[in-house]
């Protein structure tokens, strides 16, 4: 009996969801935003965070052309719910991003013992903000790798607070693993999965 | 006075389960509809192990018991099936699966 990331047999509409997601369109894709949140971070420039989410974007035109015409069609739950949690996940992880980026220009109106705790760790503040986002993406999308890219960024990103490196390179590191798990996902999708037989 | 047959609430159970469901391949695709919100013909066809003849006749079944409903498109000059549980098929298969729970029961 398949067991899911907690032990427990799977139901039917968690392995329906394996099914979905086998294709690694999603890992693909979020995995693109994250990479280029490295980028905005190695290069320092926060008035383009609000370009990470553009990757988003093209997820359901992919899953279009490359998933349905091979596995078919199936919605779990009605078209304006995932569109609203969609877009509700974009705003919430924007915004996150943006308090951030910018929280230096506006810590004078802060008191200086909260802005100093901030300060001092704002790297693990920002890995605890990356790793949430990434479960709760991974709970609202229903994808359970998810679980394991937050896990994976919470220790890398917090990795750097301790260690002292830059954060780039850890976000980095967990935007590469999830396009390298979401490409050899694909792959092994495109070889078990022709395009399928007209109605 | 008659006595009464021992065996008699649990034959007034299985006498009354709903053969519609009861059917393993109608079992199975029913289930799926149950919890997500539609599928269309190529998804369900290709996870129900069936033939294609075999599928349209049991997706007509339900149709026919009103526990599936039936929505017919084009989607890029293809034509698609969408299939959705009704709340009838709802009610159905959570009835089917209270009846059988209690049959089951009798065996512990």
């Amino acid at each position: 009996m398949k067991k899911n990331n907690f032990g427990k047999p799977m139901k039917l509409r968690q392995k329906l969801l394996m099914i979905y997601h086998e294709d690694g369109v999603l890992d693909l894709v979020v995995g693109i935003s994250v990479l280029m949140l490295a980028g905005v971070m190695l290069l320092n420039l926060p008035a383009l965070i609000g370009l990470i989410g553009i990757p988003l974007t093209f997820y359901i035109p992919i899953k279009d052309r490359v998933t349905i015409p091979r596995i078919g069609f199936i919605q779990f739950e009605a078209k304006e719910s995932t569109r609203r949690r969609l877009i509700f996940l974009v705003i919430v992880g924007l915004a996150a991003f943006i308090i951030l980026a910018f929280l230096g220009p506006i810590q004078n109106w802060i008191s200086s013992s909260f802005t100093e705790i901030i300060r001092n760790n704002d790297v693990l503040i920002f890995a605890v903000i990356q790793a949430a986002i990434l479960f709760a993406g991974g709970e609202i999308l229903n994808n359970s790798s998810f679980r394991i890219y937050s896990l994976l960024s919470l220790v890398l990103v917090a990795a750097a607070h301790f260690i002292g490196f830059r954060v780039w390179i850890p976000v980095f590191g967990v935007g590469l693993t999830m396009e390298a798990l979401g490409l050899s996902k694909l792959i092994n999708f495109l070889k078990k999965s022709s395009i399928t037989e007209k109605e | 006075m008659a006595e009464k047959n021992p065996l008699f609430e649990v034959l007034l159970l299985t006498a009354d389960i709903d053969k519609t469901v009861h059917e393993p391949a109608r079992l199975l695709i029913l289930s799926m509809l149950y919890v997500i919100d539609s599928a269309d013909f190529v998804f369900l066809h290709r996870h129900s192990g069936l033939t294609r003849g075999n599928f349209s006749t049991h997706m007509s079944k339900l149709e026919d018991e009103h526990y599936v409903k039936v929505n017919k498109k084009f989607v890029d000059k293809k034509p698609t099936t969408i299939y959705r549980i009704t709340d009838a098929g709802r009610s159905a298969l959570d009835n089917y699966r209270e009846k059988m729970k209690k049959i089951l029961a009798e065996l512990e």
